[in-house]
């Protein structure tokens, strides 16, 4: 994706400023914005209402100020070239070179081996005062300063191209002021300032634009309607045959001088939006009049709706570099200082904000170190109030509390017994049916018991031995053995049965597994 | 401003230098007199809070262990007798004698031979052990095993055989082995527990 590039142009026209800025895209050129600021509307804040940020401005000074010619000079290197057109612009003008603001532009050579240059000139306290106005509104660079028609020269070729015809004139009428410039191609034949305006009108019809930001009514004529003419025909405009009778008069002197005919006649200005202000100045000069107008993507408005924004449109056009005619009237003096002092801006702005960070990380140091001096002061405040349990290592006649829980679960482990003694001779008691008795008993509280006894009737022993099972408190209760025996000539039967309980681990598994 | 006047006959790329070099001069004294003493103070400081801090976390920690031993022996008690020091330990059996001859159903039984066991380190714990040579009723047998199981400290019947009189049923004669368990809470070197045991 190619990089865009946006510019501002800028007409200075009496108090009021007229803004046309412009995009150099993926598209060719286009533009963005059109507005009038008036006197006391702050530049640098509408600037910040736009929809891009200009990197580049130019501005405009009128013909009132300045002059523009084309110089035929002897052929010369570059770096005499410019004291030529010092000395040249020295001898045309009643100044001296120190008060002039001077640029150049190269336009070839001619048939005779002359080298075509065009020169333009102004005051170079007008240009100052110019950029002076326009500076401190946030621009990085140093604002170009060209004239008026140079910046119609551009804003032309950038509107018609070569669809122009080959000598034509653009007449650009404002409210107190006029100005008529002819070209011969790209070669200005005649530049011209008109005291005559569009001023004189209070109150005249004005067309509202339709793609600019803020119509200018101001400086506005008087309506001439004549009563009983057809209400579409709008009224006749008085200026217009003032100037159109200075402009015919100029063209007739240029067409008995040199012999060139102005084919169309390009009409731009705050009068230029006047309604009837084409057809009718077209009518007495018998020329064709067009409007020269920038039109939202760079094409032109036929309606002429932003005609009084061409100036503007050609300023942005050399601002971003793209003129045919550029002409730059900003001294390099002041391009220089102007540089210089940014670079002082600069370096102030750094020293500024190195130390602001330096003065924030020593703010934020000495935060840290007050934070951890307050801590410590914490610490040391509790390790006072804890008083002499800062200086013990345990609680008097306190053990080590896991030694103590292990012996704990040791003990409670070697205390847990299936089947107690007492619970056992219970058991005993109920197990053995009448006519069984016992006669020894051996009790191991981890193996289980072993008990040996009579009985008068040979089921007693098994009788015992299925309730031992019943109760289900031995993993296995076993019928030792049973025999008969007189006992004090008694017969009876003796029996022994074995209770075991199996280790803890072997129980616990077996049981797992069932 | 006399002594930097010198600075208007010097060149502007030797008058960067200098510049150059104040302000690198400038960077080590600020760190040499201002950072380095302050970055110290911040490493005391944290040496400081961390020493504390430890201390802190010490004191808490005894405490908690002292909490939890209390708690352990108070459990303990109900199942052994404890004893502060090793150097208690050999009244084990006596007071195992005294508890035994305490419980209610021993007055019951005819004992013939009562005698004390050798003590055994169990590691965590110590054993000790009374062996009964006793006679009387089946009832009063279990009665007084009973009471051994509810003792407190706790008994345990390791072993018991009884025999019953072939004249009289109702009658037996026997041993039993009962044993107790001691705790020390605060052990002594092994070579002081084996003197013990």
């Amino acid at each position: 994706m190619a990089k865009t590039k946006a510019a501002l142009g800028i007409e200075v026209s009496g108090d009021e400023l007229r803004l046309a800025l412009v995009e150099h895209g993926d598209q060719g050129i286009s533009l963005l914005r059109t507005q009038v600021l008036r006197a006391g509307e702050d530049l640098g804040r509408q600037l910040r209402t736009f929809p891009r940020r200009p990197s580049a401005v130019a501005c405009s000074v009128s013909l009132e100020h300045a002059g523009i010619r084309v110089l035929s000079l002897p052929p010369t290197t570059d770096e005499n070239l410019e004291r030529l057109v010092t000395l040249e612009a020295e001898a045309a003008l009643p100044l001296a070179s120190d008060d002039l603001a001077l640029s150049h532009h190269v336009l070839g050579m001619t048939e005779q081996s002359r080298l075509e240059v065009t020169v333009a000139a102004a005051r170079l306290s007008v240009v100052q005062e110019l950029l002076g106005r326009v500076s401190g509104s946030g621009f990085s660079g140093s604002p170009e300063v060209t004239v008026t028609s140079a910046a119609l020269i551009n804003s032309l070729g950038q509107l018609r191209g070569s669809a122009r015809e080959p000598v034509c004139a653009v007449l650009r009428v404002e409210a107190n002021e006029s100005e008529l410039l002819v070209l011969d191609r790209n070669r200005v034949v005649l530049a011209q300032f008109l005291t005559y305006g569009c001023g004189g009108d209070a109150g005249a019809p004005v067309r509202e634009p339709v793609l600019m930001g803020a119509a200018s009514g101001s400086g506005g004529g008087a309506a001439v309607a004549e009563p009983g003419l057809d209400p579409v025909v709008a009224p006749v405009l008085p200026w217009v045959a003032g100037v159109s009778q200075q402009v015919r008069y100029l063209l007739q002197a240029l067409s008995y001088d040199r012999g060139l005919v102005t084919e169309r006649l390009y009409l731009c200005g705050e009068g230029a939006i006047r309604s009837g202000a084409q057809w009718q100045l077209s009518e007495r000069l018998d020329l064709p009049v067009s409007f020269l107008s920038p039109g939202v993507g760079g094409g032109s408005g036929d309606g002429g709706d932003g005609a009084q924004f061409a100036v503007a449109f050609g300023c942005a056009i050399q601002a971003l570099g793209e003129a045919i005619l550029p002409l730059n009237l900003t001294p390099a003096r002041v391009v220089v200082e102007r540089e210089v002092e940014q670079r002082r801006q600069t370096r102030l702005s750094w020293g500024a904000l190195i130390a602001s960070i330096v003065v924030a990380g020593s703010l934020v140091f000495g935060a840290m170190l007050h934070n951890r001096q307050q801590a410590l002061a914490d610490v040391e405040r509790k390790l006072a109030d804890l008083g002499p349990l800062a200086t013990q290592r345990s609680l008097p006649g306190a053990g080590d509390p896991k030694l103590l829980k292990d012996a704990a679960a040791g003990i409670g482990q070697s205390l847990a017994v299936r089947v107690p003694p007492a619970e056992m001779l219970s058991m005993l008691s109920q197990a053995l049916p009448a006519g069984t008795w016992l006669a020894e008993l051996t009790y191991n509280s981890e193996t289980g018991c072993t008990i040996r006894g009579y009985a008068t009737d040979e089921v007693g022993p098994q009788q015992a031995l299925v309730s031992l099972l019943q109760m289900q408190k031995f993993d296995d209760v076993t019928l030792d053995y049973r025999t008969q025996e007189l006992l004090n000539k008694v017969p009876v039967w003796s029996f022994q049965l074995s209770c075991k309980l199996r280790p803890r681990e072997v129980a616990r598994r077996g049981r797992t597994q069932r | 401003m006399a002594t930097l006047g010198f600075l208007a006959n010097v060149a502007e790329r030797d008058r960067a230098a200098l510049r150059n070099l104040a302000v690198g001069i400038t960077g080590i004294v600020l760190f040499a007199f201002v950072g380095s003493p302050l970055m110290d103070a911040w490493d005391k400081a944290n040496a400081k809070v961390e020493n504390g801090q430890k201390k802190i976390a010490a004191i808490q920690k005894s405490v908690n262990d002292a909490l939890e031993a209390k708690q352990a022996t108070d459990q303990l008690r109900a199942h052994a007798t404890i004893h502060e020091t090793p150097v208690t330990l050999n009244r084990q059996s006596a007071q195992l004698l005294s508890l035994v001859g305490t419980l209610p159903g021993y007055q019951r039984l005819e004992v013939a031979r009562l005698e004390p066991l050798p003590l055994r380190d169990e590691e965590k714990y110590y054993r000790s052990a009374v062996s009964i040579q006793f006679s009387g009723s089946l009832n009063d047998l279990q009665r007084f095993l009973t009471d051994a199981g509810n003792a407190k400290p706790a008994l345990k019947v390791e072993r018991l055989s009884l025999t019953a009189d072939p004249k009289t049923p109702n009658r037996v004669s026997g041993q039993v082995v009962l044993a107790g368990y001691a705790v020390v809470v605060k052990k002594a070197a092994p070579a002081g527990r084996r003197a013990a045991s």
